[in-house]
């Protein structure tokens, strides 16, 4: 799951193959996937909260919609070690994004206590409570990405933020030319940030301004 | 906002993409606006902590990773219940529900039904008492009505048909007749097949509409739309969407189904085909533009 140490042609070829079956919706390989990819997702579950059924809905979103995005097209295989290195990311922000929509449905805010979870395997070095903000920052990012409204303006801003690929290798993964590239993801990243100003209310004068 | 400030803030938003000389001169207008320099930085501080946040670990540390006995003791339930909540909504899964079952008895002759039911009991680990059938259609709502006297209209100029021609950076509006209260909607593919939602905008909600002619952009509005891109046709797709029908949802089963084909004629069939499956009513209009 990790591309360090680099990936071998064996490591490669198993996460190409993966990669296949799961677009193809191959019954056998998301099986497999998901026995593969359980066990760390619940370790996460079981971080954030100890009630047994929100520890298996929080997972099962989490790896359920990993499948969907795979589905919908906002994962685009390109390199080995890609797919792994976009899941970690992925099914983390799925997992904790699920915990602050129930806790939103609940009526509940986060009130950080004494036994919070500690998330420095997760990568985090501040507290449980500023990872869930930027969840939620990262949650109106995502969806203010998603309603762009042109669809080469969307796909290409999404590989260069969710997946961090160069220009060139995008212009290569959507067979256009550089410079329509450019065009498209400063088109995209205008309209995501218009939304996002209005979303957070960070128009001068507070008024909500919006083209 | 105003037209003239709107392209002037895009490019500012887009700042990381510009060029050298665009750069200085957005550097410039920034330097005698500090409230639009403030907002830029507030967005960029923003986008970063929300890149900022974790990941799984490598694979490395999973076997390392510790979890509470309760958690140990219940993984293994979980997995199984996740695996049996996808085989339920996988294509082609089996019945999920006894509750089908019961219903298929009502649909054969009596005897058999009475068979049926005594085995019932002693048959739920098995496939099925019956053949399997396909799915019965959804309790099918009508179809929305598609709107009709679609038409693109020029400032003030009535064109009204799909054979005009149009010239990148003409201004246009688009003007259509719901005959049901829907939720109005206008899809575009341009010439290389690419989907396009022009109407609602990304921060505009979708609304009920009642039935009637409806304009868009709407009248009193300072949205002003223009053809710009490569020469081409340009297909059009008026929708009348149900009000049960969320939009957004509309929108990505739609990007979905036209990612997945290829070539235009194919994006554009396969567009159509997600409308139908949301019970949309539509109409294409196709303009040519230089």
């Amino acid at each position: 799951m990790s591309p360090s140490p680099p990936p071998t042609d064996d490591r490669a070829e198993d996460e190409r193959r993966l990669v296949t079956g799961l677009l193809a919706n191959d019954p056998g390989v998301v099986r497999e996937f998901l026995e593969r990819t359980h066990h760390p997702v619940w370790c996460l579950a079981c971080r954030v909260t100890r009630d047994f059924d929100e520890r298996r809905d929080f997972a099962h979103d989490a790896l359920l919609g990993v499948l969907e995005d795979m589905a919908s097209g906002r994962f685009e295989y390109r390199h080995p070690g890609g797919f792994w290195s976009w899941f970690r990311r992925r099914a983390y922000f799925r997992l904790l994004d699920s915990r602050r929509r129930a806790r939103l449905r609940q009526g509940r805010e986060h009130t950080p206590t004494a036994d919070e979870p500690a998330l420095e395997e997760y990568g985090v070095t501040d507290t449980f409570t500023k990872e869930l903000e930027r969840v939620e920052l990262a949650a109106a990012v995502e969806d203010c990405l998603e309603r762009i409204p042109n669809e080469m303006h969307r796909r290409a801003l999404r590989l260069l933020l969710a997946q961090e690929w160069q220009y060139q290798q995008i212009a290569d993964a959507l067979a256009a030319p550089l410079n329509s590239v450019r065009v498209w993801i400063l088109r995209g990243r205008a309209a995501m940030r218009r939304c996002l100003a209005t979303r957070w209310g960070l128009w001068p004068g507070g008024t909500g301004d919006r083209a | 906002m105003s037209d003239e400030v709107r392209p002037l803030i895009d490019r500012l938003f887009g700042y990381e993409e510009l060029d050298a000389v665009a750069r200085a001169e957005a550097d410039s207008a920034l330097a005698a606006d500090p409230r639009m320099r403030a907002l830029l930085d507030a967005l960029r501080e923003r986008e970063a902590a929300a890149r900022a946040t974790g990941a799984l670990p490598d694979e490395s540390y999973w076997d390392r990773l510790t979890i509470d006995e309760e958690g140990s003791r219940t993984e293994s339930a979980s997995l199984d219940a996740l695996l049996a909540r996808h085989r339920r909504t996988s294509p082609g899964a089996p019945p999920a529900r006894v509750r089908s079952r019961i219903a298929l008895a009502w649909l054969v002759p009596v005897a058999a039904a009475a068979a049926a039911l005594l085995v019932w009991p002693r048959a739920t680990s098995v496939p099925t008492l019956a053949p399997p059938r396909p799915t019965p259609a959804r309790a099918t709502l009508a179809p929305m009505p598609a709107p009709s006297a679609f038409v693109i209209e020029r400032a003030g100029e009535r064109r009204g048909t799909a054979e005009e021609t149009w010239r990148a950076g003409d201004p246009f509006r688009m003007r259509f007749r719901l005959t049901a209260p829907a939720r109005p909607v206008l899809f575009v593919v341009d010439g290389h097949g690419a989907l396009s939602r022009l109407h609602p905008s990304a921060d505009e909600v979708a609304s009920l509409a009642p039935a009637g002619e409806v304009e868009l952009p709407a009248a009193g509005t300072r949205e002003r739309w223009t053809f710009s891109g490569p020469p081409g046709v340009e297909s059009f797709f008026a929708v009348a969407a149900p009000e049960t029908v969320d939009v957004l949802a509309l929108s990505a089963a739609a990007d979905s189904a036209v990612a997945s084909a290829a070539g235009r004629l194919a994006r554009i069939a396969a567009l159509e085909e997600a409308l139908r499956r949301a019970g949309a009513g539509f109409t294409r209009l196709d303009v040519t533009h230089d």
